[in-house]
């Protein structure tokens, strides 16, 4: 492909190469977040977490798509999400400590079920899928209040099996409710690989029993996954209905930190699925772009690498939730004598 | 798959007697002798007369809760089944499932069942146990496309598939879950264009028709049987009666019940008959006049069986009761 068509690409969607710059930025920072997690886990710092690595592009394209206003239904692997969506490192981190200042879920949840009223984002859900009831539910709240707001709900391959999936789709596809329902397969629910989760070629498929339009996008190329979610969220607005975007990914991790790959999956397909590299991708978008110079890489780097520093030292220098508090920031009222009601 | 004399005038036998024996069924109910709901099947008779003809003696059936005409079109007698509808322990349940849960295993029927669409689940379960055991049986599901907006649904048909599971998925698509139009629940209203979600074939007939209802199922039971994993049907059909006895069926016009009972499918048969010259119209009435005779006993013995006795409470309950539990205490 030539740079002009390279060019278009973005432009034709109305992207400067400011926008294209601060995509790089983003996937850097959440790599960088995603590999210090990581570690920490290692060291014993922070507790299980999915990483989201090889879904960058993926996630970083569809959030930097939406608007202050429209509402993020997500699942616990989106830490590219939150952090597109404006979450600072800082608050993050003190999350993933656990600690009292976390605005998520001031230390009470497992790390990466995030959740702000702020930024529009139902807190996350451990069982897979059940998020799709709750986006559902938060679209049809928009149109209800009568505001334009869209709902978009991220899931992964393994939740459309689940019934939650089809509820949801359908009632989404009956009521024209403006959703957009993104899934991110990146082949592996787990230990179950595609082949073994559905007898369809791909997912998108599945929209047309719900009679839903379905968009089918490379999920390493974050410039294709972001005009995909600016149509759909289009549609929504504009009272269309639902879309289902699938972005095919690549998985590079394992499923958590709790889980070790080695044991259903070949070295030689991680490290060819590695080859896949949503960052290397769009680093050569870029140069054909001419958008990129060495300094770009570097810069980008130090800068993500810094903001991660910080927020560790930031979130080890805060103090853990005082154990007299732990009914606090469970309920939004709390009921101090749960014999009150009784009568 | 031809469908000879002899076969017609049985299937026109059985689509009579699933009749009168709910006309019955409904009296019985209105003297207050049949407790809970009763959903009668009366005007859909063809679907399950027509797709159960398909199958073999091995094959298995599980249904919803509308399951009198599939228990009477598989054989089970018909004298057990009303004193199950009254709750009597000469019941095929014991008199402890009545209508809904209409069941007998040694006729591979596995039941009708009370939760809507759950019963798709325990289907493709039935299915997958047929295929590990290596049997060679098919699964007949019958469900309502109410349920199909359902998870169940979903997360069946996708495992049946996946696996590819001797199932024949039986929609009876009467238009109306309870009171809701298939159009107000459903995006897509078709349900057998539903099953390319799946990568299952599907196709959507006349479910008034009992030729094409039994064309169809002989075909989707040869394919299941094959080996070739799942298939459904979508056979478009009508209630004649409300969704249960207390049904005030504000959500349709009484012209529009008029026009689908113009298509009555036991009248289309009984014509069918006539203009093929294999029975005249004396012998239409032979048929009627001697279920009629059946029905009469039918209801005698289901009214005059007793109740079960409370000391078989337990019974019937778990296949092995942990009777030791009676005397640890």
């Amino acid at each position: 492909m030539s740079a002009e068509n390279h060019i278009s690409r973005h432009e034709a969607l109305g992207l400067h190469g400011e926008d294209v710059h601060e995509l790089y930025y983003q996937m850097v920072l959440t790599r960088t977040v995603d590999d210090r997690l990581w570690n920490l886990n290692r060291q014993g710092k922070v507790l299980a977490f999915a990483s989201c690595l090889g879904q960058e592009a993926a996630q970083v394209g569809s959030a930097y798509a939406l608007a202050p206003d429209d509402w993020l239904a997500i699942s616990y692997r989106e830490h590219g999400v939150v952090i597109a969506r404006g979450m600072s490192v800082r608050d993050i981190f003190a999350y993933a400590y656990h600690r009292d200042n976390d605005p998520n879920t001031r230390g009470r949840q497992i790390p990466g079920h995030y959740g702000s009223q702020k930024l529009h984002i139902l807190t996350a859900s451990s069982p897979v899928g059940t998020q799709l009831a709750h986006g559902v539910g938060s679209a049809w709240a928009s149109v209800y209040e009568g505001k334009r707001e869209a709902t978009i709900i991220y899931f992964g391959d393994g939740a459309t099996s689940t019934g939650d999936f089809h509820a949801a789709a359908n009632f989404a596809a009956v009521h024209k409710l403006p959703v957009v329902f993104l899934c991110q397969n990146n082949e592996w629910a787990i230990s179950v690989p595609n082949t073994l989760q559905y007898a369809v070629k791909h997912l998108t498929e599945r929209a047309a029993g719900y009679g839903m339009m379905g968009t089918l996008v490379d999920g390493l190329d974050v410039i294709e996954v972001f005009g995909a979610t600016r149509a759909a969220l289009a549609r929504a607005y504009s009272g269309e209905g639902p879309t289902f975007v699938e972005a095919k990914c690549k998985r590079l991790r394992s499923h958590t930190t709790e889980d070790d790959d080695r044991r259903y999956r070949r070295r030689e397909d991680v490290e060819a699925d590695r080859a896949h590299d949503p960052l290397a991708n769009l680093e050569a978008y870029m140069k054909a772009a001419s958008l990129w110079d060495e300094g770009v890489a570097r810069q980008a780097g130090e800068k993500a690498a810094a903001e991660v520093e910080d927020a560790t030292q930031y979130a080890e220098a805060s103090p853990l939730p005082k154990p007299s508090e732990t009914l606090t920031h469970i309920f939004a009222e709390v009921k101090t004598d749960a014999h009150q009601n009784d009568d | 798959m031809d469908l000879n004399q002899d076969r017609l005038v049985s299937m026109y036998r059985q689509m009579v007697l699933i009749r009168r024996f709910e006309e019955r069924a409904a009296d019985f109910y209105r003297e207050g002798k049949i407790g809970g709901f009763l959903h009668l099947y009366i005007g859909e008779e063809a679907v399950g007369v027509g797709a159960i003809a398909a199958l073999e003696p091995q094959d298995y059936i599980v249904t919803h809760y509308r399951d009198h005409g599939h228990a009477l079109a598989r054989g089970l007698d018909p004298k057990r089944l009303m004193a199950e509808l009254l709750g009597r322990a000469t019941g095929v349940s014991g008199g402890k499932g009545g209508s809904m849960h209409l069941a007998d295993v040694s006729k591979g029927f596995w039941g009708g069942y009370g939760i809507v669409g759950g019963h798709i689940a325990l289907a493709v379960g039935l299915a997958l146990s047929a295929q590990y055991l290596d049997e060679n049986r098919v699964v007949l599901c019958i469900f309502g496309e109410g349920s199909t907006n359902i998870g169940y649904f979903h997360e069946a048909l996708n495992l049946a598939s996946l696996w590819k599971l001797p199932v024949v998925f039986l929609c009876e698509n009467n238009l109306y879950g309870m009171g809701t139009a298939v159009e107000r629940a459903s995006a897509v209203p078709s349900v057998a264009a539903k099953a390319c979600a799946y990568n299952i074939p599907a196709t959507r007939i006349d479910g008034m028709n009992i030729s094409t209802v039994y064309e169809a199922a002989a075909l989707a039971v040869a394919h299941v049987r094959s080996g070739q994993g799942p298939y459904l049907i979508e056979a478009m059909c009508y209630r004649f009666p409300g969704h249960s006895m207390g049904d005030p069926e504000r959500y349709r016009s009484k012209d529009e019940v008029d026009r689908y009972r113009e298509q009555d499918p036991i009248l289309m048969l009984g014509k069918q008959l006539e203009s093929q010259g294999i029975l005249d119209e004396g012998g239409l009435e032979q048929i009627d006049h001697d279920v009629s005779k059946v029905i009469e006993a039918v209801a005698v013995f289901a009214d005059q069986s007793h109740a079960p006795a409370p000391e078989a409470l337990h019974e019937h309950v778990y296949a092995h009761p942990l009777n030791h539990r009676e005397g640890a205490a």
